[in-house]
Parts: C-alpha cells; structure tokens; sequence
C-alpha cells in the first residue's frame, strides 16, 4: 500500500517528535512502509534528547549581580552626564553673568573704586539740571575733553571711591590747596555714559570744593 | 497587572532605575541563554547580554516601538553582536566557523552533546536562529518570528532544516566521532 511519498512527511514527522507525540495513523504507515523515514524518525528522536541534554546543561546557575551592578552603574552614570548637558545651555548665560559680575567686582576693587551706588538717570534729566554741560555751580565738575554724549544717550550717576590722581587722570586740575587732602580715597558720584566713561564728577565727601 | 517591556523603556528613558532593574530581571536570563547558545561561550554571551542593555540605555539608543518589540531589538542587538564575533573569527578549510567553547563545553558531560553544541553554532545564522529559539529556548514559532523578523513559515522551514542537518551531524558523530568534534 502506498503511504505517499517521504517529502510530504518530513515537516509532519519532526513536529511529531518536537511535540514528543507519536505518529499520526497515516505516517505511522509510512513509517513501517519506508525503511529512510524510519531512520529519520529515529534520527530525529535522538537529536531531540541530546538537544534536551543541550538545554539542561545551559541551563546552570550563574551569578549575575555583578552584570546587574555594572549595569546600573552605567545607568546612574549616564543620567548623571544627562543632567549635566540639560542644564549645560543655562549654565552658560548663569556663567557669564558670574564672569561679568566677577570682573565688575575685581574692576571696582581696584584702588579707588567701590560699588556703584545710584540709580539710572536720564540725559535728558541730566542736562536738563545741567549736570554734564555746565558750570560748577551744580556741584558736578565736567570731565574735560570727554566726548559729547548723543541724543538720547542715557547716563548713570554711580557713587565710586576715588582719590585725587584719578581726579588728575581725568584731567580735572585740583587746587594745590586739596591735593595733599585728596591723596586718601573718597566717595564721588560720577556720570558715566553709556559707554561708560565719564563726563562729570561730584565729591561727595567734599561738596565745597 | 504588570508593566509591558515598552512602558519599562518609557520609564527607563525617564531615568527610572526601578524600571531598568524589572527590565533586567525580566529579559536578561533568556537574552544570555539566547547569546551563550549562539557564542558557546559564557563570557561572551554575557558581555553580549550586558551589551544589548547598554544599548539600550543610551542616549541615542535606536530601539524604536513602531518597528518592532523591544524584546525583538534586545535580541537583535545580540545577534548582531553574535555576527560580529563570528566574523572575527577564523574559518576553518571546510568552511565551518571554528569556535571556542569556553567553560560551557565544561558543563556538558556527554560528547555527542558536546558535538551537537559545535554543530549548532556552526549552522547558518538564520537555521541557528530557529534551533535556538524554538528548540533550545523553547519559544513558539510565532515569538520566534517576530524576535527573528520574519514569516512564521520561514521560521518553521529553517528548523526542519536546520534538524535534517543536525541529525545527520548527530548520527555522522555516532559512527565517526573525532571527524564531528574537530
């Protein structure tokens, strides 16, 4: 009795052993038919066991907490460099505000220098009370030579510790009589533009002079 | 219920190390089998496994929900790496990649066993993939497909294959042993 031929049994019958079943009715008659297939059914059955045995001795107990532990250290290590480029873009503006205000501070450290002590003004409030272009009557001494300030050029007036030289670098001639007084520092209110350089001077410390 | 191994990736993308360990726990043990079957060698398949979670960690890692599962990419990753080490490797006259067994050879007893593990790893990748996955780690063909990318059909005719081979490795061992092994 024909049972077909062996090419149309061969998935069927590795199925078969894979499951661990038996065979069918139809190839169990072909396998008592064809001695070929026989021997692969065999065949088959014996690669299953050793495949068996494969898995179990992969199977063994290993240590993994210290692949774990790798693992995670990777993973803080990583969110930790993460972190820092999130915030890297606001570090730089933070950055430069601290360079800037460090330099301020180091700028007005200097001999003769202090924190700036008064609010912005307007030029136009400035020249309106005659603060840069005008006699000495209004108690601010113009900066000689110092360039005219533009139209709508606003001023500061900044509170700063001077001392009688930087008065003389500016080109403001002091009287022989302050000299020897202005050698110690004293406090000055000084208008400076927006370049900042500055235009006018008043001493504080020495309004009569 | 427990979270899906995409909703641990969110997590984890999140810097939630809680999420990273449930990963871990959950998928390592498979991925490393799935690597030391493939290598045959421990500290390879665990460099492997390790690998495949770095991977995953970083910042542009490339796993991408819409083209597959994350499972399927851990074992990609392996599998390219499993690629890799094969292809620097030297190949022997006969064609066949040779392998260092390591310390698992040490933990099969039986030689036929053994010369069944040197013939697995020396199958063509995409039959070795098959006896793997649904052989060795007893994956159905449908899970072995979707992990492997590609038709469940061709999954099932690549593991018939692959058995014809191997079965006739097997018996081939039985009547010549140090031919196999060597």
């Amino acid at each position: 009795m024909s049972t077909g031929n062996c090419g149309e049994w061969l998935d069927e019958l590795a199925e078969c052993v894979r499951r661990g079943v038996g065979p069918s009715g139809r190839l169990s008659a072909h396998l008592s038919d064809c001695a070929r297939c026989g021997e692969r059914w065999e065949a088959e059955w014996a690669l299953s066991a050793e495949l068996r045995e494969l898995r179990m001795a992969r199977a063994g107990q290993r240590s993994r907490d210290v692949w774990r532990r790798r693992l995670m250290a990777e993973f803080a290590g990583l969110e930790r460099s993460s972190s820092r480029s999130r915030f890297r873009w606001a570090w730089i503006p933070a950055s430069a505000a601290l360079l800037a205000a460090a330099s301020v501070q180091v700028w007005l450290g200097m001999p003769g220098r202090s924190v700036p002590a008064r609010i912005s003004v307007q030029s136009e409030d400035i020249a309106s009370a005659g603060l840069v272009d005008t006699d000495e009557d209004n108690g601010f001494i113009p900066v000689p030579y110092a360039l005219p300030l533009a139209t709508g050029e606003s001023v500061r007036i900044v509170r700063r510790e001077l001392n009688g030289a930087e008065l003389v670098r500016m080109g403001i001639d002091l009287p022989g009589a302050y000299a020897a007084d202005l050698a110690d520092d004293f406090e000055a209110d000084v208008v400076v533009g927006e370049d900042e350089l500055p235009r006018a001077v008043q001493l504080v410390s020495y309004p009569d002079l | 219920m427990e979270p899906s191994d995409e909703e641990l990736y969110r997590r984890i993308r999140k810097g939630d190390r809680q999420a990273l360990a449930e990963l871990y726990e959950r998928r390592e043990p498979a991925l490393y089998r799935y690597a030391l079957q493939l290598s045959g060698n421990q500290a390879t398949a665990e460099e492997a496994a390790h690998e495949a979670f770095l991977q995953l960690i970083q910042a542009d890692a490339r796993f991408d929900a819409r083209r597959g599962s994350l499972q399927a990419y851990l074992y990609g990753v392996v599998r390219n790496l499993m690629r890799v080490a094969y292809r620097s490797q030297s190949v022997g006259p006969a064609g066949e990649v040779a392998v260092d067994d390591g310390v698992v050879q040490t933990l099969i007893e039986g030689e036929a066993t053994r010369a069944l593990s040197i013939a697995v790893r020396n199958l063509p990748p995409g039959y070795r993939d098959a006896v793997v996955l649904c052989d060795l780690e007893e994956r159905s063909y449908e899970d072995a497909a979707k992990l492997v990318g590609c038709p469940v059909g061709t999954i099932r005719s690549r593991l018939y294959r692959a058995r014809r081979l191997l079965a006739a490795k097997l018996r081939q061992y039985r009547l010549t042993p140090e031919k196999v092994t060597k």
